[in-house]
């Protein structure tokens, strides 16, 4: 939305995530056939397509839940394709699930401690050692940010599903990523709360940060990303400015002449 | 606000009010314990109380990797065995007191289990249960043709250095009975940390679902290898005290299959992932044991074994967490 | 420092031939066994650790029959077997199908309680001593070439064949076979099929109790029994045969008995025989740390 993304990208610097000939080949499926996606910091990037077009498996090649057949996946120009996924949350990734993904036992609280910055921590200091009075001071913040701070004690299994996507939301942004996946994060959610969640992006996208949406709600699409990828079949199909692409033939064709 | 606050705010209001009676009950209970000896000469009641004490570390040993993290071991007889063995052996065979002998039995399982977890920890759970399983027994085919462990006959506590400090043997129960309930208690407490600690938030979050743990960027494997270690040193501390107290110990005794589900049931009965559950579990298992061995025509019958695999049997179909868990309904299910 | 430390024996040709012959009888039985253990195992998707337990039963009963009775062993195959599908099938519709959704812990300990039920009430009723079975029309052993052929073993294994391919067979062709080999596959599709797949976990623990009825009342005509060894024995031998031949694949099982068979007996003779258990276990553990897949890698006749 901003201009300052747009020319960032136009200006050729290096792009903080990239992601180069992904393939993934699941025995006779054809997952990803050479899908290219690169995002520069500080944009609001989205990844769209009908479904099979392989976004979800893309999220997963890049953050190394899956290993990918064939492709690279560079994060600030170094290569991270092939190494194991908490290391490459290490480096600075952070990733959501389509469908909510909390620990149900513990409550909120005890949810975004296990998702603080794991660096340096070893057998005594996480037996002795309470969370850091800054690092609880942040997590205090981002669940005040989204609105679940009234909730701190309530295991997160009680949750409701749009409640426990914005948990995921402020859990992906204890660590301070670089990047943050959101695999659909409007899926599944009331449409009150669609706008809440669009508002919140935004703002959190003007502090700063850095997002790879995968969005099958177009609206969310045009309303809150700078640039757009449309993947069809495994393979990029278009892209650029989201207000033309999705609008160009080929991807209406793709999405409703299946 | 601090973490303490927002802990207090993290119990909810019937748990906060179960522990406000609680930290009563474990006083009560302490005291009571410390004063028991003074009572009773009944040596029979002294010597279920050191088991009690003996298998509540048993049952936290194993909690700590079963319960909190989930990877269900049934070989936790080998780290028992290398604590109990390695005191042996430091003192009988070369005469190191088991002042430091426990320990350095301790550090012996730690290794043992932490062989065991490079080995195994890439498995699936079924499949982990059944490789640590198979490692228990071939342990025990090995102790039982290895001359230097004593092979068959194992190995048994000279009775001429009997009842000094130095040998950490006593004539009479009493002493065994403080020393063990000393131990349990450190356990206990160490539990106690553990379980409100980070440490103890990252394990029980790899139990519930390790993918998404990896996605915190939490090495899991790593996490795993520090469960077992604190589990296998807890395990080996046991072992060593068990030595201590038998003054004989060999492959039947410290490997046989049981062994491995004695050390389960306790924490299975009191409840799996929970910190009070081995001191309840114990406290449930142990005396009914001793009483059916003595009672029921001794163990020779089977007939108590019946009654606990009965018993087994009900906790696997309704309560599957064991008494104190409340999570017995959505699970670590794989 | 290891009791008897050489490892290596140059044995006779006799005794290598003749460990051959014990490993292909065994290998039979080893795969009927297994095959039992691993159609629950495929199709369930529950570890049986009760296994040998129920293998346990059978031969008490043989045993019962013949040393009490004055019948037949062979007679008692069709009895067994029944009796025995009878009680898979039981403790499927009284126990296991409470257990199939809960948490892994409570299936593992299921099963395991019903192991020392099962154990310790036959030691309970049975006694703590090692007993066999008196008569059998096929007693005795004939010798060629200085092989000892036990003729109660050789009985055995030809059941136990017979029985793996009526049992594969069965799977294979009959409708209730290719019902349970939908469910295994794919339960919600087979329900979607009208399968009603509670009835067939019901006959697949029937059926694979009964495979090891059969193996047991067999083997009680050249095997003492002990409550608290025989069934220990058996079941981390079918154990190791699955881990070897894939869980869930039936063939693999049996391929994977005949393997651990091999492994004890040729193993037995050509190394330290006095570690033959051990062999075994080995063979266990490293199957599941290198190959939890098995050897067999493709499904076999499921």
């Amino acid at each position: 939305m901003s201009s300052v993304n747009q020319t960032r990208r136009e200006a050729g610097e290096t792009p903080v995530l990239s992601v180069r000939n992904m393939r993934k080949q699941f025995d006779s499926v054809t997952a990803l056939a050479g899908a290219d996606v690169e995002i520069f910091e500080g944009e609001i990037v989205g990844i769209v397509g009908p479904n099979g077009a392989g976004k979800s498996t893309l999220f997963n090649c890049i953050c190394g839940s899956i290993a990918p057949t064939e492709g690279e996946v560079y994060l600030h120009g170094e290569q991270i394709t092939g190494l194991k996924t908490e290391e490459i949350i290490q480096q600075g990734l952070s990733r959501t699930f389509q469908i909510p993904r909390v620990f149900p036992e513990l409550t909120v609280w005890d949810n975004m401690v296990a998702n603080q910055d794991h660096a340096g921590e070893g057998l005594l200091s996480t037996l002795f050692r309470k969370t850091d009075d800054e690092t609880q001071g942040r997590i205090q913040e981002l669940l005040e940010f989204v609105e679940l701070e009234p909730k701190l004690e309530i295991p997160a299994g009680d949750l409701s599903t749009g409640q426990q996507k914005l948990l995921n939301l402020a859990c992906t942004l204890l660590r301070d990523p670089d990047v943050v996946l959101l695999d659909e994060p409007t899926a599944g959610v009331n449409p009150g709360l669609i706008e809440d969640i669009k508002s919140i992006i935004v703002e959190l996208n003007d502090r700063g940060w850095t997002f790879l949406i995968i969005e099958h709600n177009m609206d969310v699409v045009r309303d809150t990303t700078d640039y757009v990828y449309v993947l069809a079949q495994g393979d990029n199909l278009s892209s650029g400015n989201p207000a033309q692409t999705l609008d160009e033939p080929e991807v209406l064709e793709a999405y409703f002449g299946e | 606000m601090t973490y303490l606050e927002a802990l207090r705010r993290a119990v909810s209001g019937t748990q906060l009010r179960f522990r406000r009676n609680l930290r009563e009950v474990t006083v009560i209970t302490i005291v009571g314990l410390l004063v028991i000896p003074w009572l009773t000469n009944n040596d029979f009641l002294l010597n279920t109380f050191i088991f009690i004490f003996l298998f509540s570390m048993l049952g936290h040993g194993w909690n700590i990797l079963g319960g909190y993290t989930g990877q269900i071991s049934l070989g936790h007889a080998i780290m028992f065995a290398a604590g109990a063995y390695t005191t042996a052996i430091l003192y009988v065979y070369y005469g190191v007191t088991p002042i430091v002998g426990i320990w350095v039995g301790g550090l012996v399982a730690v290794f043992a289990g932490v062989m065991l977890g490079v080995a195994t920890f890439h498995l699936r759970y079924h499949y982990f249960a059944m490789a640590t399983l198979a490692a228990a027994l071939v342990i025990r085919v090995v102790f039982f043709r290895w001359d230097w462990v004593g092979g068959a006959t194992g190995i048994e506590y000279p009775f001429d250095q009997f009842a000094t400090l130095y040998s950490l043997t006593f004539r009479g129960k009493m002493p065994y009975y403080y020393l063990t309930g000393a131990f349990a208690l450190g356990v206990t407490i160490l539990v106690t940390i553990l379980d409100r600690s980070k440490l103890g938030t990252y394990l029980k979050a790899i139990n519930m679902d390790e993918e998404n743990a990896k996605n915190t960027g939490l090495d899991t494997y790593r996490y795993k290898m520090y469960a077992m270690g604190l589990s296998s040193f807890v395990t080996g501390l046991a072992g060593g005290l068990y030595a201590q107290y038998t003054m004989y110990i060999d492959p039947w005794s410290t490997l046989r299959l049981l062994q491995n589900i004695d050390i389960i049931m306790v924490a299975i009965i009191g409840g799996v992932g929970t910190v009070l559950g081995p001191v309840v579990g114990s406290m449930l298992f142990i005396p009914v044991r001793e009483y059916t061995r003595t009672a029921l025509g001794g163990e020779y019958t089977g007939i108590d074994w019946v009654l606990f695999g009965l018993v087994l049997l009900f906790i696997s179909l309704y309560r599957p967490g064991g008494l104190l868990n409340r999570y017995s309904g959505r699970w670590g299910k794989e | 420092m290891l009791v008897e430390t050489h490892l290596l024996f140059l044995p006779s040709t006799q005794l290598v031939v003749q460990s051959i012959v014990s490993a292909v009888l065994f290998g039979m039985i080893f795969a009927l066994v297994a095959a039992g253990l691993a159609l629950i195992w495929g199709v369930a998707d529950i570890v049986n650790f009760a296994h040998g337990e129920y293998m346990m039963i059978a031969m008490y009963l043989t045993l019962i029959a013949s040393n009490d009775l004055g019948i037949d062993p062979l007679l008692m195959i069709p009895v067994n077997a029944t009796l025995l599908f009878i009680a898979g099938y039981l403790t499927y519709v009284l126990v296991i199908s409470k257990v199939m959704d809960a948490p892994m812990l409570a299936q593992i300990f299921t099963t395991f309680a019903i192991l020392l039920i099962l154990r310790y009430g036959m030691l309970y009723i049975m006694g703590p001593h090692s007993v066999s079975v008196d008569n059998f029309v096929f007693s005795g052993h004939t010798t060629m070439y200085g092989i000892s052929l036990s003729h109660p073993r050789m009985a055995t294994a030809v059941v136990s064949v017979i029985a793996l391919v009526a049992f594969l067979l069965f799977l294979k062709y009959s409708r209730t076979g290719k019902a349970i080999r939908a469910t295994a596959q794919d339960w919600d599709a087979a329900r979607v099929m009208g399968i009603d797949t509670d009835r067939v976990l019901a006959i697949t623990w029937g059926l694979g109790i009964a495979a090891v009825g059969v193996a047991g009342t067999m083997v009680a005509t050249f095997s003492p029994i002990q409550p608290e060894l025989t069934p220990a024995t058996w079941t981390i031998k079918a154990f190791a045969a699955v881990a070897l031949g894939g869980f869930g694949s039936i063939l693999g099982a049996a391929a994977g008995g005949v393997v651990i068979a091999f492994v004890e007996h040729v193993g037995g003779a050509l190394l330290n025989p006095s570690f033959k258990e051990l062999y075994v276990f080995l063979a266990f553990i490293l199957a599941l740390i290198f190959k939890p897949e098995g050897l067999l890698n493709r499904g076999g006749a499921k």
